[in-house]
């Protein structure tokens, strides 16, 4: 506000170098992953990494062309969706209840739901591991849905409220007044406002199942295995497959820049509302 | 309570415990047994497997493992993402751009991370090392040697949080007031006094939250290390996630896998606690 010109000239210098060396630390590496996908393997060990190359795309048509990959992907796809709709179909009325209802040990219910959340996921796989063999979900999608569940509904039920919470009391009150139930009124008046915020919510919900590694890992073996496992599998091939590996990491990666970039507005919300409310 | 609230309330309530509440409860029971992955028979034994803990080196390792990987890496995190925070939220040609550049890696599923992180500190491939030798560092093969290797994993961990600390303190920072700012120009403080004395002190809840949370997800570390070391060279990137799945799932004693899962469970609570309690005895957390 007070400064001089000079002053002003080096502290944006100041700004531009931090910027580029910020730009480069964070686009660098994702860049070099395309080229790899995109160059044959001898372009790849070239150094210095060329940057100008005849891109082939060989390495996408052997991804594919490998053995259940397409399986693979199926199977992140239902599982991301299955564990997402299920919990939004809970959740979100639980969540309208956790905002409304004025029932004793709300809070304390509240923070039980984030507090299980801190539970590391290998300690979850232990048990599902034993009563998935038990009763032979061990290896399906099913038993992967159960299992993401036990995130997903936490994630819905948190985002969900603190939508719930922004709506004006007032609303309930006037349909109530309009001889409305209390069902008819979450269902006609309340949900449509908050439609905008479930998608955001439930594609939330999506990247963090189609994100997931542990579980996979550990509770599939040939039919339910997910892309993301199966990826790591050609890294535990007998000679590393780097190409294949670059280009699949960029298959995976698609979808889930895909729904940022629709989620956008939503995700800085999402990530900032708890703090706030401290 | 309406009737209703029963009517939205159990279904969640029914889910959470079967699939969460009963499975950390079998966790802990288990913890007392000598279960064997696979096996039928298992005794119940007592503190046996706690106090087998207390003298097994390699779990001690992880502790210390994880404490190292996830303290290091969340100073690199708050640190580089309060900064690029400041920088994202200046009126400044760039900064528009900064905002959705710099995000970039959230994208990436974890996975991913991992790979072009192991790609990158890889010896064969142009990757770090190249660029060390542009300035005429000789790099190291970094997965040969515990520091080095440790190094690779606090820098992939770190650069794949940096970009969530820096969404959420931006954030914070667009929340502030600008009176005390103005007010504090108005009496003549320059932009560091400014920075330390109004700027940190308001964002304080904020930057406590974050760290917190961040916290949390670090602790958790195992993808990362999956992919980019296998725990390796030896056990010297093994952290407690990763040793607890060795011991459960390689070596089959679910037993005492589960009393160091309960360790772990009590270890992050107790640093999430005690963060907590901070926050709340300088007054940054109501």
């Amino acid at each position: 506000m007070y400064q001089t010109k000079l002053h002003r000239a080096v502290s944006w210098s100041a700004l531009t170098i931090i910027f580029l060396i910020a730009l480069v630390v964070f686009i660098y590496p994702v860049y070099w992953l395309m080229t790899i996908s995109l160059k044959t393997l001898i372009e790849a060990f070239r150094t210095p990494p060329s940057l100008i190359f005849i891109p082939t795309f060989r390495h996408y048509v052997r991804l594919f062309a490998q053995e259940k990959f397409l399986l693979y992907f199926l199977n992140s796809i239902i599982m991301s969706l299955g564990a997402t709709l299920v919990a939004l179909l809970v959740g979100v009325p639980a969540a309208y209840s956790l905002s409304r209802g004025t029932f004793r040990g709300k809070n304390a219910l509240l923070f039980a739901i984030l507090a299980t959340q801190m539970a590391p996921p290998i300690l979850f796989i232990i048990p599902y591991f034993t009563v998935y063999v038990r009763i032979k979900l061990i290896d399906t999608r099913l038993g992967m849905i159960i299992i993401y569940l036990s995130f997903t509904l936490a994630l819905v039920i948190w985002s969900m409220r603190a939508f719930f919470d922004d709506i004006p009391g007032e609303l309930e009150d006037a349909a109530k007044i309009d001889g409305a139930s209390d069902f008819q009124t979450f269902a006609r008046i309340i949900v449509p406002l908050v439609a905008a915020g479930a998608v955001a919510a439930g594609i939330t919900s999506i990247i963090l199942c189609w994100n997931q590694f542990v579980f996979p890992l550990i509770l599939t073996r040939h039919r339910a295995v997910t892309a993301t496992v199966a990826l790591m599998k050609f890294l535990a091939a007998e000679a590393e497959d780097w190409g294949l590996m670059a280009s699949g990491s960029i298959v995976l990666t698609l979808p889930v820049l895909f729904f940022s970039v629709l989620i956008r507005k939503f995700l800085t919300r999402g990530l900032i509302a708890g703090a706030l409310k401290g | 309570m309406r009737r209703i609230d029963y009517l939205f309330l159990i279904p969640a309530l029914v889910v959470l415990v079967a699939l969460v509440a009963l499975p950390l409860g079998q966790v802990f029971a288990q913890s007392f047994t000598n279960t064997k992955l696979l096996a039928a028979s298992k005794q119940f034994v007592g503190f046996a497997n706690y106090l087998k803990l207390i003298q097994d080196k390699r779990f001690w390792n992880s502790v210390t493992v994880t404490l190292l990987l996830a303290s290091i890496s969340l100073v690199l995190q708050v640190s580089v993402g309060l900064g690029l925070a400041i920088v994202v939220q200046k009126d400044f040609v760039l900064s528009r751009l900064g905002r959705s550049l710099f995000v970039v890696p959230i994208v990436l599923p974890p996975v991913v991370v991992a790979i072009v992180w192991r790609l990158l500190f890889s010896s064969v491939l142009p990757g770090i090392n190249y660029f060390l030798s542009l300035v005429g560092i000789d790099g190291p093969a970094w997965f040969d040697h515990g520091w080095s290797a440790r190094f690779a994993i606090i820098i992939a961990h770190a650069w794949y949080c940096v970009p969530y600390v820096m969404l959420m303190l931006l954030a914070g920072l667009e929340s502030l007031p600008l009176e005390p700012v103005s007010a504090a120009y108005v009496d003549g403080a320059n932009g560091w006094q400014i920075f330390v004395f109004i700027t940190l002190p308001m964002l304080k809840p904020v930057l406590i939250f974050t760290t917190i949370y961040r916290a949390v997800q670090a602790l958790k570390i195992f993808g990362l290390v999956y992919i980019m070391t296998g725990g390796g060279p030896g056990v010297s990137t093994e952290p407690m996630s990763y040793h607890i799945w060795r011991v459960g799932f390689a070596a089959y004693k679910v037993g005492y896998a589960s009393t160091i899962a309960v360790m772990m469970f009590f270890l992050i609570l107790v640093i999430v606690l005690g963060m907590g309690w901070y926050g709340r005895r300088t007054g940054a957390i109501r």
